[in-house]
């Protein structure tokens, strides 16, 4: 059985959880042998059944620290990284400057949580990556960001043209149904659309980009005259007519990809 | 100041766990119902909510989940387990240093076995009593003692690893609670490496391969 997490909540002082599913990936993982292991750890696919989830792989390592088994570990969290590296290199703007010094970073500094994992400096901190893997990651991804980005504050170009025909028009028609886009475009030609648009709006400046989602995707109200409603001018506390600014300015920029492809 | 500053981070804690529990991307609702109930954090909050609706928009992402890996370590892979064993290390000397300090003498996890437990644990490790008495001597060299066996011991003495390592780190000693029929205490014979421990202490020749194997 998998050891129980220890880190306690602040609310109430009950332990942290891990879902059903991981502790059952983690009871089947315990009985394999490191080549079993490592072979699924390669598989990134989380769709195959083979696939060794990051919340189960982080505890694997773990529990290999604990126990002294270092070939474990090691190979293990190599793994662990292998993956890690491929997310910082797909979510750390290529553009930011020291872009590849940053990523680095972040995956050292990932890589030394397993170092005090059960020592005096150790603040529990894994607990939350055995719980949901790509929160507990992408949390520690921004708060190393955040500094940089609060120095820089950049306007991001617009992506250059990949070159593929898309014949869709990035409209209003669109953004209403940015929430269908996600996960399953069914031909290629909607995919090719579908990563462009996300492209865009990655390249969008952030306070533009938090409108656009906050409106199209989770469908929030610009404002509203009820104080009590979230909208996405109180999430990002801001007058209804500046998240309108925004979301026309977005827009603007995004019109270009018609014109561009 | 200082407890200010860990209840807010706790409360940044539980905003984050909670939003976990929310599911892989939350819905507005989950959203609104969290900056809610923690108007705190309603910014970290709406900003890893949008950062997780991107990550699901992304199609990219699920190209590169087909791919498998090649095996081969990248160099920034390779850098960053360089960065964990010299922080472990680090960590590691800090323990050390610590134990040194406080000059605690250092815990023997066989301390409260009798005979007939030291007997058991020999049965359990594949091995017999005389091996287990060198382990508990500290007869062995503290080196070339292989990380699974002393993984192993420490789950079948119910210790944790640490302590078991920083046991046979000590100089070899004899058990307080021996009985000797000279007028002196007999001196702790010379440390040796696990294998010739293995190869001398009366086992199979089974029992000799499986621990060499270890």
């Amino acid at each position: 059985m998998a050891q129980p997490l220890t880190k306690t909540k602040g609310d109430d002082g009950t332990l942290y959880t891990r879902f059903p599913e991981i502790e059952a990936a983690i009871e089947a993982a315990l009985g394999q042998d490191l080549d079993r292991l490592s072979s699924r750890a390669a598989i990134r696919d989380r769709k195959s059944s083979d696939h060794l989830a990051s919340e189960c792989l982080v505890h694997l390592i773990r529990d290999a620290h604990r126990h002294g088994d270092e070939k474990r570990r090691d190979r293990l969290l190599s793994a662990l990284l292998e993956r890690c590296h491929a997310i910082l290199n797909k979510k750390v703007d290529g553009d930011l400057p020291n872009a590849v010094m940053l990523r680095k970073q972040i995956l050292n500094d990932f890589g030394a949580l397993f170092a005090i994992d059960g020592s005096a400096e150790d603040k529990l901190e894994l607990d939350y990556f055995e719980v949901r893997f790509n929160h507990a990651f992408q949390n520690f991804r921004i708060t190393r960001l955040r500094p940089v980005f609060a120095l820089l504050e950049k306007e991001v170009e617009l992506p250059e043209a990949s070159g593929e025909t898309v014949e869709s028009e990035l409209d209003n028609e669109v953004l209403a149904r940015l929430a269908t886009l996600r996960g399953d475009a069914s031909s290629p030609e909607d995919r090719v659309f579908r990563n462009q648009v996300v492209r865009a709006i990655n390249a969008l400046p952030s306070d533009e980009r938090e409108a656009l989602i906050l409106v199209h995707y989770f469908g929030f109200k610009i404002e509203s005259e009820d104080l009590d409603e979230t909208t996405a001018a109180t999430l990002c506390r801001a007058r209804g007519r500046t998240i309108q600014n925004r979301l026309n300015r977005a827009k603007a920029k995004l019109s270009r990809l018609k014109e561009v492809s | 100041m200082i407890a200010e500053i860990n209840r807010a981070t706790t409360r940044l804690d539980d905003a984050l766990y909670a939003l976990a529990q929310a599911g892989s991307i939350p819905s507005a609702a989950a959203l609104d119902k969290l900056v809610h109930r923690y108007p705190d954090h309603a910014e970290r909050l709406t900003e890893m909510a949008i950062e997780l609706a991107l990550d699901a928009l992304d199609d990219e992402s699920d190209e590169e989940a087909n791919a498998v890996s090649t095996g081969e370590t990248s160099p920034a892979v390779a850098e960053a387990m360089s960065h964990f064993h010299n922080r472990l290390y680090s960590v590691k000397t800090a323990e050390r240093a610590a134990i040194s300090r406080a000059d605690v003498p250092l815990l023997n996890p066989f301390a409260s076995l009798d005979r007939s437990q030291l007997r058991s644990l020999g049965q359990r490790l594949n091995a017999n009593t005389v091996f287990v008495l060198k382990l508990r001597d500290r007869l062995i060299e503290a080196d070339t003692i292989p990380a699974s066996f002393r993984g192993r011991l420490a789950e079948e003495l119910k210790a944790p690893v640490d302590i078991v390592a920083a046991h046979f780190s000590g100089r070899a000693e004899v058990a307080p609670h021996v009985h000797y029929k000279a007028n002196q205490k007999p001196e702790a014979g010379k440390k040796q490496p696990f294998e010739e421990a293995v190869r001398n202490s009366g086992l199979s020749v089974e029992q000799q391969r499986y621990l060499l194997s270890l």
